[in-house]
């Protein structure tokens, strides 16, 4: 092998470890979010739904980006990249005669508005970095629609630290969302 | 300064209070500064969390398992490998392609033409198509990929006087790559171009012989 071909090696062998921990870092911070992004896009279908997800963060592995001053963040491109990837998978379904019935009833829905979207992913961002406490709480009373008193009977906590537990959770996901730009 | 009330302010937004100490925080609201500005504090909430679902939250929360990532992480090191394979290809290319031609003349000896192969690439196209020759004409092998998953292909062998055969045709796989083989009534001196077209007859990829 020549040289040129061996400093070829050298460099992409060189680059390997970094690689990976690039993957890693997009993986940890993105792959949850975006995988109930993405179960939006398959009208709820998780297998399709991480094919997604995988798509999406090798393809943004593979080809960052460009840095953007103005949008630093890296969520309305993974955004964009999901929702393109989840149009050809069902095109792709729909071009297989034995599919066509199945693709018309779990169509890609179409969120018109990123930014909408955007926010939606934010929140779930925000809710995910509560302490598992405050976001068992605020599951049980506003999400399950229940009551101070059944809450304290589900969580078996008294009724007092179940007011307390909401009030604090609702303040670290105030600031929690403020971290992230969220603020209406 | 603080008020003892203060941290049911959250169940009281929520709207999880019993119905006789919601009514009694909405009187002491209107006296009481502190709590006011913890209402106020977390008016936007609940429109907020509307946006997602109890679902949507455990999914979040629990996201794909070690194994989805290790999958990622295989399709990764797949494509790192083509990268590099590809470095070293073009790095080579050139001694290659020097000793390939010596090598071609020597393989046949015998006259029979050796199989042709003639790379090309359109915009994310690129295709390698290899043609030989068979009993009743050529055998073409077309390598193929960067072609949106999904779409419909055919190879079209085009003679020297312009008449076009369908030597074969098939759908485009989510990787967007295809090996496919076909055959053509033509011999291999015959053709005059190889192209793969959608079925309305958009180019994807041209490879001219002659």
């Amino acid at each position: 092998m020549n040289l040129v071909g061996l400093w070829a090696v050298g460099r992409v062998v060189g680059s390997t470890t970094a690689d990976d921990e690039t993957l890693r870092a997009l993986w940890n911070e993105h792959a949850g979010p975006l995988l109930a992004y993405a179960m939006r896009l398959t009208g709820g279908d998780r297998g399709r739904a991480e094919d997604v997800v995988q798509e999406t963060l090798l393809r943004t592995w593979r080809r960052p980006p460009e840095a953007d001053p103005e949008r630093p963040s890296l969520r309305p491109w993974l955004l964009t990249v999901a929702h393109r990837i989840a149009i050809d998978h069902h095109r792709a379904r729909q071009a297989r005669p034995t599919e066509v019935g199945e693709a018309a009833l779990a169509g890609v829905a179409v969120d018109d508005d990123v930014d909408r979207a955007l926010e939606s992913w934010l929140v779930l961002e925000a809710l995910r970095s509560l302490s598992q406490t405050h976001r068992e709480v605020l599951l049980e009373t506003y999400y399950r629609d229940r009551s101070v008193a059944e809450a304290a009977a589900t969580l078996g906590i008294p009724e007092g630290t179940v007011k307390s537990r909401t009030f604090y959770a609702l303040r670290s996901l105030r600031v929690a969302l403020e971290e992230r730009g969220v603020t209406s | 300064m603080t008020c003892t009330r203060e941290t049911s302010v959250g169940a009281y937004i929520l709207g999880i209070l019993e119905p006789a100490e919601r009514e009694e925080m909405a009187r002491h609201l209107a006296t009481c500064a502190i709590c006011r500005s913890a209402r106020d504090e977390f008016a936007a909430l609940p429109g907020l969390l509307s946006r997602v679902t109890a679902q949507e939250v455990e999914t979040a929360t629990e996201p794909p398992g070690e194994l989805a990532f290790r999958r990622l992480s295989a399709a990764a090191d797949r494509a790192r490998r083509l990268r590099r394979n590809r470095s070293v290809l073009s790095a080579a290319a050139a001694v290659l392609l020097v000793l390939l031609a010596g090598l071609t003349v020597a393989a046949w000896p015998d006259g029979s033409k050796p199989p042709t192969t003639v790379s090309a690439s359109h915009g994310q196209v690129h295709a390698r198509v290899t043609i030989q020759a068979a009993d009743t004409g050529s055998q073409l092998t077309l390598q193929l990929r960067g072609v949106p998953s999904g779409q419909r292909c055919r190879l079209v062998v085009v003679g020297a006087d312009g008449q076009r055969e369908v030597a074969g045709s098939w759908t485009a796989t989510y990787a967007g790559t295809a090996e496919v083989k076909g055959w053509s009534g033509l011999a291999p001196s015959d053709v005059h171009r190889v192209v793969v077209e959608t079925p309305q007859g958009r180019d994807l990829v041209d490879f001219p012989l002659s």
